[in-house]
């Protein structure tokens, strides 16, 4: 481990000797620890929300997603020293991610394979947190989805919940049922997370909250969400138009499944998103436009794994579009 | 739970500078100067004394070649002729003087009357003799290398009345109480310089009465309370409308930038009353409520200054020269101070950067940066000795105002990085700017 080495740092000086180091000398920063903290935090609505409404079944998913996670994030620093240590908390935001998307009664062995192709594949073997070209928790859902479908089915997990409504997924049952399936769903029982979704991501009141906190604190700039909502709007409203035997109306869209949890928490992964203003309002419209697409044409339900994959693929190319630099023309 | 506040708080921007006291108090002579003799405007002098010779407040010590000078700021005896490391962390040759006393020099000794109004020969003499080296003349180190190149006319002065960084406020506080001495000067400027346009600036908060003084003097620009609209470079492109390059002086695009103090030297000398031993900074910090400005004889200490002040040199333990934002941080409390305009003063402990953290992308320097260089790209290409993509970005354009490192959640070392870039691309082995050089 040569080159850990060379980054140690030395110890700390005596008591009575200046402090030479470099300016700036006035730093916001405190480490990366505090933005992902932030990331929790507004995970945190959501998560009461989920706990308020399954109860230990919901502290199961998160408390094993959180150990297993941190846990593989500890051996692997320990046997492959980077520069991403596990004290930066990237590890327990991204396992909150995972866990949001998780059915509620997920094996505790297929939240261990998760952990470990969200941890390992998706972010270690690129180089740790800032060098993944996907959001790994999603890419860790998707391997899941794929790999097995029938586990991962959020129908079959609240069978047992009571609720006033129609306990199958909207999106599934606007697939099987056609339009009239919307009769089932009331917009504010949609709203209110009173619907068939993952452990937390259909929580879309309480995703909102979390979203508007992040947003106060410009952690995530609101050109990306925004330019989602809109693409997705006017993509299903376009289909809603061509053709309102098989569609929903936008808001049901909009409201139902993980839609505001990918554009607020998952598309907005920093490592994946673009930075600039432009890019990152046309990568909010492509991804909303993606999502549409994927849940009018193919066979799966939700689809906003896909979408946020595809969707990861073209950030760095949308990364280049950028405004000139002044002063460029010195060269 | 501090913690967890903290995770909901934004931290301000800048430092800003909220309170300081508008008086500018006299610093006594220390008992000892050290004079580095880059001393002003970058020239190299030579000395003119000997170790053993006393020497008088205002007398020449140092001229260059072409006869710019450096006077001795206090009365007394040659120590001896050494080096000594500046604020600016260089090496330099020095004159040390011991304080044995000693009547300073009367003006009468130092020039014999005041300079006739429009005889720009004379009044150059004049300058050069009172150790304020005129802008618009040659430096100096150009002919040391042999090369005199063609200089075009001055065709623009821009006087700053505001210093870039936030916390320094002499430049200001100068020109609000010596407005009538400023004024002088910018006619002065004017009557040397007939052709060039003059520009000063200002602070947005003395907009109501600057304009009415000095506007047909000058063309007032006002500039904000942030540091981001108040970088040099970004207010001469402003004002100029074209972009003088980084890298090349703006002596070379016909255009001065003069600070408000050096006006006053200037005004000073030509009448004939002193010759500029003397310079003003801000003291401010990160526990000090408010900040203070002092008067300084050139080339006393920074330890000497804060215990004329009654402030503990031990309390603190970074002492940065400058301001917070590019300043330097010294190694040493007896570090002699020229043409320095602030000292801040940190007292915790403040990570310098962190070695290790790596970018997450996450965009807050690119959307700081005053001149939209893509500093997330390019900080993790030159990290990773990719400079031929770097190039691209036009790190080049970099002022190294620190903007980026400062709101880094990582604490990554930007502009170490962005500097190292340009100062390769320049004098590096592999890459040059310059194509077809590449072997």
């Amino acid at each position: 481990m040569k080159e850990i080495k060379m980054f140690q740092q030395v110890s700390a000086p005596e008591k009575n000797m200046l402090d030479v180091a470099v300016g700036p000398h006035y730093r916001l920063g405190t480490g990366l620890a505090e933005i992902y903290q932030r990331w929790v935090i507004a995970l945190v609505p959501a998560m009461a929300a989920s706990l308020y409404f399954f109860g230990p079944a919901a502290l199961r998913v998160f408390g094993l997603c959180i150990f297993f996670s941190v846990a593989i994030d500890a051996l692997a620093e320990k046997f492959a020293p980077s520069r991403d240590l596990t004290s930066n908390w990237s590890s327990v935001s991204l396992a909150l991610l995972l866990a949001f998307m998780l059915p509620l009664n997920a094996p505790w062995w297929m939240i261990l394979v998760g952990c470990f192709f969200m941890v390992v594949v998706g972010k270690k073997f690129f180089g740790g947190v800032g060098a993944y070209p996907a959001q790994p928790a999603v890419l860790a859902v998707a391997i899941l989805q794929l790999s097995w479908p029938s586990r991962m089915d959020n129908t079959g997990a609240l069978k047992d919940m009571d609720w006033s409504v129609t306990m199958v997924e909207p999106l599934r049952l606007l697939k099987s049922m056609g339009v009239s399936a919307e009769s089932h769903y009331q917009w504010l029982d949609l709203l209110l997370g009173r619907q068939v979704s993952g452990t937390a991501d259909g929580m879309v009141l309480f995703i909102l909250i979390g979203g508007i906190f992040l947003l106060a604190l410009r952690e995530i700039q609101w050109q990306l969400p925004v330019g989602f909502i809109l693409g997705l709007l006017a993509t299903a409203s376009l289909l809603y138009l061509s053709d309102p035997t098989t569609f929903a109306s936008p808001i049901f869209y909009l409201l139902s499944g993980g839609t505001l949890f990918m554009g607020l928490f998952l598309l907005t992964d920093h490592t994946t998103s673009p930075v600039n203003k432009l890019p990152l309002f046309l990568y909010g419209i492509l991804a909303g436009v993606l999502l549409m697409l994927i849940r009018g044409y193919s066979k799966h339900v939700d689809g906003i794994v896909f979408a946020v994959l595809l969707a990861n693929l073209c950030f760095p190319l949308l990364d280049m579009i950028k405004s000139k630099v002044k002063g460029e023309q010195d060269v | 739970m501090q913690g967890l506040l903290k995770l909901f708080k934004r931290k301000p921007m800048l430092p800003a500078l909220t309170n300081y006291d508008p008086v500018i108090r006299q610093v006594a002579d220390p008992e000892r100067v050290v004079i580095p003799l880059d001393y002003p405007g970058r020239v190299r002098y030579l000395p003119t004394v000997q170790a053993g010779d006393v020497v008088r407040k205002g007398q020449i010590i140092g001229k260059s070649r072409i006869g710019n000078c450096v006077c001795a700021s206090i009365s007394g005896t040659v120590k001896e002729i050494t080096t000594a490391w500046t604020a600016q962390s260089y090496h330099s040759p020095a004159i040390v003087i011991e304080n044995t006393g000693g009547e300073p020099m009367a003006p009468e000794e130092l020039f014999d009357a005041p300079v006739v109004p429009g005889d720009l020969k004379s009044a150059m003499q004049r300058l050069r003799a009172a150790g304020v080296a005129p802008p618009w003349s040659l430096s100096g180190r150009e002919y040391e290398e042999g090369e005199i190149p063609d200089l075009p006319p001055i065709e623009a002065v821009i006087i700053t009345g505001v210093r870039q960084e936030t916390t320094i406020v002499t430049s200001q506080l100068l020109l609000e109480q010596q407005a009538d001495k400023v004024a002088d000067g910018l006619k002065r400027i004017a009557s040397f310089l007939p052709e060039a346009r003059i520009c000063l600036t200002a602070t947005e908060h003395q907009r109501s009465w600057a304009e009415s003084r000095f506007a047909d003097l000058a063309d007032v620009v006002f500039l904000p309370d942030n540091y981001t609209g108040r970088i040099e470079r970004e207010v001469v492109t402003k004002f100029l409308g074209h972009r003088i390059p980084n890298r090349e002086s703006y002596r070379y695009h016909g255009i001065a930038v003069l600070d408000v103090e050096y006006v006053l030297a200037m005004v000073d000398a030509l009448d004939g009353i002193s010759a500029f031993t003397q310079k003003c900074l801000t003291i401010s910090g990160t526990d000090i409520d408010t900040a203070i400005t002092v008067r300084f004889p050139v080339g006393c200490s920074i330890k000497h200054i804060l215990d004329s002040l009654g402030l503990d040199a031990s309390n603190y333990n970074r002492h940065v020269v400058g301001g917070p934002m590019m300043g330097f941080a010294q190694y040493s409390d007896i570090t002699p101070l020229t043409y320095n305009n602030g000292i801040y003063l940190i007292a915790e402990e403040v990570a310098p950067f962190d070695t290790i953290a790596p970018c997450i992308n996450c965009g807050r320097c690119a959307r700081a940066c005053p001149v939209n260089i893509q500093v997330h790209l390019v900080n993790r290409m030159i990290e990773f000795g990719q400079l031929e993509a770097a190039r691209k970005l036009h790190p080049d354009a970099c002022h190294e105002c620190g903007l980026c490192a400062s709101v880094c959640p990582a604490e990554r070392p930007i502009v170490q990085l962005l500097h190292f870039c340009n100062h390769e691309m320049v004098h590096g082995e592999r890459y040059n700017w310059i194509t077809g050089d590449n072997q």
